[in-house]
This record gives C-alpha cells, sequence and structure tokens, in this order.
C-alpha cells in the first residue's frame, strides 16, 4: 500500500515538473531595407468587412463591452516574373508559347484611416476600447481578408489579366500565334 | 489511525492525478488561466468587393522600415510638481502616445502607360521607351502597428493621424535611399531579360522621364 503511494506520488511530481518548463519561441528577425522584386500586378480588389467583436468572454467582469468597425482594404495579385525561365518561353518563327507561374496575392493594404468605428457600447463598469484593442481587433481582420483570397477570386482575375496584358505586349513586339498557359505547380498563398 | 490516514492520502493523490489528467486533456481550466483576462475575438463576418481594377505594374522594388512616432497633449490628470533650479513648478499633466510602425513602401513602373509609339522593333532589335518608376503604396497594416504607450485619452482621429505621420515617414526614408531610380534600374533589368527570353538580341531601354 505504502509503496503504491510512493510510485503514485512520484508520478505526480515528475508531470508537475514536465509541466512548469518553459516553452521556448523562436521569432523570425525582420530584416528592413530595399528589396529588389520582380513581379507582375495585375489585379486589385477594394473590399469591405464590418468587425463585429463582443468583449463578455471573461467570468469576472461586469457589463458589456462591444464595438463595431468598418475596414476597407486593398488586395493586389499578380505574378512573380522571377519565376520565369528561358524554358517556359518557347519560339518558332512568329509563334510563341509561354507558360506563366501562377498569380498569387501580393500586397495587403489596409490603410490607417480605411478603420472607423462605427458604433460602441461600454458599459459603465468596464474600461472603454484602447487603440491597442482596437488595433488587435483589425489586425484579426486582416488575417481573416488574407485567409479569403482564394475565394474572393482575385487570382483567378490576376491570371486572366497577366494573359491579356503579355497577350497584347507579345503582339506589339511582332508575334502572330501567342499561346499563354500557366504552370501546373501552384505558388503557395502569401 | 495510520490505515485511515494512508486511505485519506490516497484519495488526495487520486484526486489531483485526475485533476491533472482532466487539465492535460483540456477538460478542466488551467488554475492560471481562472483569472486570465480572455482574449476579444471577431466574428468571421463577410467580405464585400467593393471595386475591382486591372493593372499592369512591374513591382520592381520594396523598402522596409520601422518608425517611431509620439505624440504628446495636455491631459485632464492632475498636475504634477516638477523640481528645477528655481524650486518646483507646477506643470499640467501630460497624455502621451506612442506608436511603432513596421511598413513597406512598394515601388514600380506603371507598364499600362506604355503605347504603341513606345515600342520599336526591327528584325531581333528592340527599342523600348519605358515609363519612369513611381511608389505605388506605402503599406503599414494592422498587425504592423504597435502602440507602445497609450496616456491618457486619445481620439481616433489624433491616432489616425500619427499613423499617417508614420507613412508619410516611411515614404520620405524610401525616397531618401534612392528608390525611384532603384526601381528603374530594377524594371529595366526585369524588361531586358523578358526580351531576351523572348527572342530579342539586340534591347535598348529607356525611360520617358527620369525623375
Amino acid at each position: 500500500m505504502g509503496k503504491s503511494l510512493l510510485i503514485m506520488c512520484s508520478c505526480l511530481l515528475l508531470m508537475t515538473m514536465g509541466c512548469s518548463s518553459k516553452k521556448e519561441t523562436t521569432g523570425i528577425q525582420q530584416v528592413l531595407g530595399l528589396q529588389k522584386m520582380s513581379n507582375l500586378a495585375t489585379a486589385e480588389y477594394v473590399v469591405t468587412k464590418i468587425i463585429k467583436a463582443n468583449d463578455n468572454k471573461t467570468w469576472y467582469k461586469i457589463g458589456d463591452r462591444k464595438i463595431l468597425m468598418n475596414c476597407k482594404a486593398t488586395l493586389t495579385a499578380g505574378i512573380d516574373l522571377s519565376q520565369l525561365t528561358e524554358k517556359d518561353i518557347s519560339i518558332d518563327g512568329d509563334r510563341i508559347t509561354i507558360t506563366l507561374p501562377h498569380a498569387k496575392l501580393l500586397y495587403l493594404n489596409i490603410k490607417p484611416e480605411d478603420i472607423k468605428t462605427a458604433y460602441r457600447e461600454v458599459s459603465i463598469f468596464r474600461s472603454n476600447f484602447t487603440a491597442q484593442e482596437k488595433d488587435a481587433l483589425a489586425a484579426q481582420a486582416e488575417k481573416q481578408i488574407r485567409g479569403s483570397v482564394e475565394s474572393l477570386g482575385i487570382l483567378v482575375t490576376a491570371e486572366t489579366n497577366a494573359s491579356l496584358f503579355i497577350n497584347n505586349f507579345l503582339q506589339k513586339l511582332g508575334y502572330k500565334n501567342i499561346n499563354i498557359n500557366y504552370s501546373s505547380t501552384k505558388i503557395p498563398l502569401q | 489511525m495510520r490505515q485511515s490516514l494512508k486511505k485519506i492520502l490516497i484519495i488526495a493523490a487520486s484526486v489531483l492525478l485526475i485533476i491533472f489528467l482532466f487539465q492535460k486533456i483540456n477538460w478542466l481550466p488551467s488554475f492560471k488561466n481562472i483569472f486570465k483576462s480572455q482574449p476579444i475575438v471577431i466574428e468571421e463576418t463577410p467580405i464585400l468587393v467593393k471595386e475591382i481594377h486591372s493593372l499592369a505594374t512591374l513591382v520592381s522594388i520594396t523598402y522596409s522600415d520601422e518608425i517611431v512616432m509620439d505624440s504628446t497633449k495636455v491631459g485632464n490628470g492632475l498636475p504634477s510638481l516638477l523640481p528645477t533650479t528655481m524650486g518646483t513648478l507646477l506643470t499640467p499633466s501630460l497624455d502621451r502616445l506612442v506608436i511603432i510602425g513596421r511598413g513597406k513602401a512598394v515601388a514600380g513602373t506603371d507598364l499600362k502607360k506604355l503605347n504603341e509609339n513606345d515600342i520599336h522593333v526591327t528584325g531581333d532589335s528592340i527599342h523600348l521607351l519605358l515609363p519612369t518608376a513611381s511608389i505605388l503604396q506605402v503599406i503599414i497594416n494592422p498587425s504592423n502597428f504597435e502602440i507602445f504607450s497609450e496616456e491618457g485619452d486619445w481620439s481616433e482621429t489624433a491616432i489616425i493621424d500619427l499613423k499617417r505621420k508614420i507613412s508619410e515617414r516611411v515614404q520620405q526614408n524610401a525616397l531618401a535611399q534612392n528608390i525611384l531610380n532603384r526601381a528603374n534600374d530594377r524594371s529595366k533589368s526585369v524588361m531586358e531579360t523578358f526580351l531576351k527570353n523572348t527572342g530579342f538580341t539586340k534591347i535598348n531601354i529607356e525611360f520617358s522621364q527620369l525623375p
């Protein structure tokens, strides 16, 4: 009986010790400065979203605190021309075939002036929403918009526009028979 | 007496073990989280597409920067005593707002401005007159702003103004780094590679108007 008690206590102690070990987090160091790009931006979508939040999940906080914000974002998509190599282009007289890389989201831009508080309700026992809290809510909206790129259809529009632009450009260069297609490998979203 | 004490200890240890295991599999909240404020999570609301624009812009340079900007105003708090050489001075309370912004300025060439007169082809030679590069946009998204200090009551307009100043500073710094000339050089290089790959051997690229 005493033995089993000892084993049980030892197990519990070991588990508790394991629980207290701190997890180390690794952050990616951002490098600032100039960076060369070769992106052909071909589509821009202006989207709006309502940011709706209710701070009522903490059990000991009395009273409601809710906010509604309007947000406008600009998404830019296009193709990365640096991925276009010699082997993606074949020429035969006035006939040219180009295999372009798939379109990707190049930028998402939410200007500070495009986020506006439309409504807020803060009960007497609660503090007002701080700028930091509002930024955190807007950052969640930013993440949701970024995640909905595929469903918005901007990548399809970007590929259609890219084909159209390159087709016209090659026509100006003298090509009569132009064939543009997209590589089979899909580029991960940025 | 000793037997009953043992029994109590075993029961206590078993209860602790069960609680621990339940916490491990998230059936019970962790003790340290009981008084922790829950994060505010926004609802999944629909995204409405307002405008669609067709572009043909060669994005050739990105400049990233980190700017700290602060603003101070007389607040509504109690005045404080400031020690000086002449004695103490009664000063009004000050509200302070410090924001860190990590943003980028994007520069490139608008190829939509290219018209037929800008392209001259003779056999395998080409002369191209590219439009000059410009700053296309300055991007500092909500996740790129950090409110380092927020003392007192600040209006939404005041916060937006300060964030706008950060954007303007990023643009100024990008221009100071000669971003437009670098963007022109890069656009020229990208177009040269593209034209070489499309069969031209003699390529001459110039700019319509240098900055």
